[in-house]
C-alpha cells in the first residue's frame, strides 16, 4: 500500500515538466540585424530584424523541389533597447522566440560609426541562450537589406552568411578575420582595437570584403580598411595562409604580370624600446609558387630569374604593409595590429605608464620591415618558350 | 577479524576521491574569476598551486591530531581534548558551518539550473528535489556516500578535461603572458583561492572510517592534489582563452568556456549541455557528504537517531537557501563559509591539536 502511494506521488510529482517547449513551436531565430531607425525623431532608438527560419519551408521545398515560399520571416521592431525589441515582438509574432542557434549579428555601418559597440552587443553577451560564436559583421547599407536576399546555396541569408566566413584565411587574404561576439567581449575587456568583416550587397550575393576598425577608446567604428590593408592586417597578425600577390611586371615599363601564391607564411613583432623610443621589427617571410607568369622571358630554371621575381614580390609586399601601417598612424590613428602585445609582455612596466593612450603612443613608434619571399615551386611548367625571344 | 568483503570501511581510494569531490564543488565554475580579479595578472594559476600545497599542509596537521586518538573521529575526541562543554560547543558550531555550507550548495545549484535549463520551474522545487535525493544518500551511510563518489568521479574528471580538450583550439599564449609578474599579485590571488578549497577538512572525519587509516597520509596528499592540478588547468585554460581581463567580468567562467566551444557541422553545438549535469553532479558530491557531516554533528550533540538529525536539518537548510536575495547575496555566502572554514575547519583543530599536545594526552 506505502509503496503503491510513494509512486502515485512520484507519478504526479516527477513527470511535469515546466519549462517544455515544442520544437515546432518555437520561432528559432538565426539572424539580427541592428540599424538606425529611418525616422530621425527616433534617432536614439534602434531598429532590431529578427529572422526567423521556417522549419516546415525548407523541408518542403526539399520535398517538392519548387522554390515557392521563403523559408525564413523578418520581423522589424525600433525600440529604445534591443530587449526592448524582443519583447515588443511578442505583441505580434505567434511563436516564442529561441536564441539558441543565433549564428549572425549585422550591424549597419551608420549605426556602429555612432554607437558604442560595447554598449550595444553588451545584451547580446549577457544572456546566456546566446553564444559566444555568434557572428558579427558590419554592412555597408542597411543591415536589414543583408537578410533580404535569397542566396541559392543556403536558403536562409543568415546561416549563409555565417558560411561564407569558413572560407576566411585558406582561400583568400582580403577578408578581415572572422570575429565572433565572445572575441568583441575579449577585445573590448582588454582594451585592444579590432577589426569587424565589412559585408556588403552586390546583386543578391553578399561579399565580404575588407574590414571596419572598431576604436577600443571610442569603441567605435572608425575606419574602413581597404584590400591592402586588410591583407596588411593578416600578414601581420599571422592569420592567413593564403591569398595571392600579384606583381605589375619586374621592370616600370613592363607589363608583363605575374601571380604568386601564398602557401605559408609566418611573421614575427620585435618591438625595442629605447630613450622613450618605441620601434618594432617586423618580419615577414612568405612561401608559395609562382602561379602565373604573363612575361615571354619567363624561365624558372634559371635561379637568377627566381630571384629577380622575389625581389619584386618582396618590393610589392613591402610597400603594400609600410603604407598601411603609415595609414594607420597618421589617417586612422588606431593600432588594430595589435602591436600592443608584443610591447605588453616584453615591457610590461613600461606597458602599465602608457596603457591608457596607447593609441597615441602608437603613432610615434617606428617601424623596420623586412620581408623575405621564397618561391617554392613552379608548378608543371618551368618556361614558356623553348629559346629565349 | 576483518573481513575483505568488509563494505563498511573506506579503502584508500575512496578517501582519496571523497576528499577530491568534496573540494570540488561550486568553487570550480567560479575560480578563475576569482583569482584573476585578485591578483589582477595571468600567474594568478600559480596562486592555485601554492594554496594546493598549503592546503596539503594543513591536512597533514589534522592527520597528526587524528592519529593521536586513533578509531575516534573529530567529533569524538574533541570532548576528550576540552572537555564535554566546549567539545559539544565545538561540534555544534561545526554542525552549523556545515549546515550553512549545505544551504549554500543548494542555492548555488539552484541558481545554475534556473539560469541555463529550467527557467520557469520553481527554485524551490529544485531544491526541495537535490536535498531529497542527498538525504536518501545519506541515510544509507558513508559507504553508501563514498562507493557512490567512486562512480561519479571518472564522469566529473573526464568531462572537465574534454572541456578543456575541445576549447584548446582557442588558447592564446599570448594572453597568459608574460608568465611573471613578481611575487605580490601571486600572494593576492591566494587569498581568492582559499575558498576553492573548501571542504578538505573532511579528513579529520573520515579517517576513523578508514580500514587503513596509517595510508591517510597518502590518500589526503592525493585527494587534494586532484582538486589542486585540475583548479590550476582550469585557471590556465580559461586565462589563455578568455584573457584576464574577460575573465574578470564574466559570472561563470568556466561555464562561458564550456558554451564557446564550437564544433561546426556536428550534433554538440550546444556542448555546455554535457557541462551542467557534470557540474550539478560535482555540487552533488559536496553536498551529500556536508549534509552527512552536519546530521553526525548534531547527531553527536544532541544524542537522537541517526533519522532525526537528518530530517530535522533539512528545513534549516531550506530555509537557509532560500535566504539570499540575490546572486550577490550568494556570492557573499560563499565568502563567508570560506572564512568559516579557515576558523571552524582549520584554525579549531589546529589550536586542539596544540592543547591535545600540551596535555600530553595520547591513546
Amino acid at each position: 500500500m506505502r509503496t503503491i502511494c510513494i509512486l502515485i506521488l512520484a507519478a504526479f510529482v516527477l513527470t511535469g515538466c515546466w519549462d517544455h517547449r515544442e520544437i515546432e513551436e518555437l520561432g528559432i531565430i538565426t539572424g539580427v540585424a541592428i540599424d538606425q531607425p529611418e525616422d530621425s525623431t527616433q534617432s536614439h532608438m534602434l531598429t532590431v530584424t529578427n529572422q526567423y527560419v521556417l522549419p516546415q519551408s525548407i523541408s518542403s521545398q526539399v520535398k517538392s523541389g519548387t522554390s515557392g515560399n521563403k523559408p525564413y520571416v523578418n520581423e522589424t521592431v525600433t525600440a529604445p533597447s534591443v530587449l526592448q525589441t524582443i519583447r515588443d515582438q511578442s505583441k505580434f509574432v505567434s511563436r516564442p522566440p529561441y536564441y539558441y542557434h543565433l549564428k549572425t549579428i549585422v550591424i549597419s555601418k551608420e549605426l556602429a560609426e555612432s554607437t558604442d559597440l560595447l554598449k550595444l552587443t553588451y545584451f547580446f553577451n549577457r544572456d546566456h541562450e546566446i553564444r559566444r560564436s555568434v557572428q558579427v559583421f558590419i554592412s555597408d547599407e542597411k543591415a536589414k537589406g543583408l537578410f533580404t536576399i535569397t542566396p541559392e546555396e543556403d536558403k536562409v541569408p543568415s546561416i549563409y552568411l555565417d558560411k561564407i566566413t569558413h572560407n576566411y584565411a585558406t582561400k583568400t587574404a582580403e577578408m578581415a578575420p572572422t570575429i565572433s561576439l565572445g572575441d568583441m567581449s575579449k577585445y573590448f575587456s582588454h582594451q585592444k582595437s579590432f577589426v569587424i568583416p565589412f559585408a556588403s550587397l552586390k546583386e543578391n550575393a553578399v561579399y565580404i570584403d575588407g574590414g571596419i576598425i572598431v576604436n577600443a577608446d571610442s569603441k567605435k567604428a572608425v575606419g574602413v580598411l581597404t584590400k591592402d590593408e586588410t591583407r596588411t592586417f593578416n600578414w601581420i597578425q599571422e592569420r592567413s595562409q593564403g591569398g595571392v600577390i600579384e606583381v605589375f611586371g619586374l621592370k616600370e615599363d613592363q607589363e608583363h604580370p605575374f601571380t604568386f601564391e601564398i602557401k605559408k607564411m609566418t611573421s614575427k613583432v620585435k618591438p625595442f624600446y629605447e630613450n622613450d623610443e618605441l620601434t618594432y621589427d617586423i618580419h615577414l617571410s612568405f612561401q608559395g609558387k609562382l602561379g602565373e607568369d604573363w612575361s615571354y622571358e619567363s624561365n624558372q630554371f634559371n635561379q637568377e630569374y627566381v630571384e629577380k621575381l622575389e625581389k619584386a614580390i618582396e618590393e610589392t609586399i613591402r610597400s603594400m604593409v609600410v603604407n598601411s601601417i603609415e595609414k594607420a598612424q597618421k589617417e586612422h590613428k588606431v593600432d588594430y595590429f595589435e602591436l600592443m602585445e608584443p610591447f605588453r609582455i616584453n615591457y610590461t612596466k613600461e606597458w602599465y605608464k602608457v596603457k591608457d593612450e596607447w593609441n597615441q603612443f602608437f603613432t610615434k613608434a617606428n617601424f623596420n620591415i623586412d620581408v623575405t619571399v621564397v618561391v617554392e615551386h613552379y608548378q608543371d611548367v618551368g618556361r614558356k618558350l623553348p629559346f629565349t625571344p | 577479524m576483518k573481513s575483505a568483503l568488509n563494505t563498511s570501511e573506506l579503502t584508500q581510494n575512496q578517501v582519496t576521491i571523497g576528499i577530491s569531490l568534496t573540494v570540488l564543488g561550486v568553487g570550480m565554475i567560479t575560480l578563475p574569476r576569482e583569482v584573476f580579479t585578485a591578483a589582477g595578472v595571468a600567474s594568478g594559476w600559480v596562486s592555485v598551486l601554492l594554496t594546493g600545497i598549503i592546503a596539503a599542509g594543513v591536512m597533514l596537521l589534522m592527520i597528526v591530531l587524528n592519529n593521536r586518538y586513533p578509531g575516534m573521529s573529530y567529533y569524538q575526541y574533541n570532548r576528550i581534548i576540552v572537555g564535554s562543554w566546549i567539545g559539544g560547543f565545538i561540534t555544534l558550531i561545526t554542525s552549523i558551518y556545515y549546515v550553512t555550507f549545505a544551504a549554500f550548495e543548494t542555492r548555488a545549484m539552484a541558481e545554475l539550473i534556473q539560469m541555463f535549463i529550467l527557467d520557469r520551474t520553481p527554485v524551490s522545487f529544485t531544491m526541495l528535489i537535490f536535498i531529497g535525493t542527498a538525504v536518501y544518500l545519506v541515510l544509507g551511510g558513508y559507504s553508501a556516500i563514498f562507493r557512490l563518489f567512486e562512480l561519479y568521479f571518472p564522469a566529473i574528471i573526464f568531462f572537465t578535461l574534454l572541456i578543456m580538450i575541445l576549447s584548446a583550439n582557442q588558447f592564446e599564449m599570448n594572453h597568459i603572458r608574460p608568465f611573471f609578474e613578481g611575487f605580490p599579485p601571486i600572494m593576492k590571488g591566494m587569498s581568492a583561492t582559499v575558498l576553492s578549497f573548501v571542504g578538505m577538512e573532511i579528513i579529520l572525519f573520515i579517517q576513523a572510517f578508514m580500514r587503513k587509516p596509517e595510508r591517510a597520509k597518502k590518500a589526503a596528499v592525493y585527494g587534494i592534489a586532484i582538486p589542486t592540478v585540475l583548479y590550476a588547468i582550469i585557471v590556465i585554460m580559461v586565462g589563455g582563452i578568455m584573457g584576464v581581463g574577460e575573465t574578470m567580468t564574466l559570472v561563470y567562467p568556466l561555464m562561458e568556456l564550456a558554451k564557446s566551444i564550437e564544433i561546426r557541422n556536428f550534433f554538440f553545438e550546444r556542448f555546455e549541455t554535457f557541462f551542467i549535469p557534470l557540474w550539478i553532479l560535482s555540487i552533488f558530491t559536496t553536498l551529500a557528504i556536508v549534509l552527512y557531516l552536519a546530521a553526525l554533528g548534531i547527531k553527536t550533540v544532541f544524542n537522537v537517531k541517526k533519522e532525526t538529525a537528518v530530517f530535522s536539518i533539512i528545513p534549516i537548510i531550506y530555509i537557509l537557501a532560500m535566504t539570499p536575495k540575490n546572486i550577490n547575496e550568494m556570492f557573499t555566502m560563499g565568502v563567508w563559509i570560506g572564512y568559516s572554514m579557515l576558523a571552524i575547519g582549520v584554525g579549531i583543530p589546529l589550536i586542539l591539536l596544540l592543547v591535545s599536545i600540551l596535555r600530553r594526552q595520547k591513546q
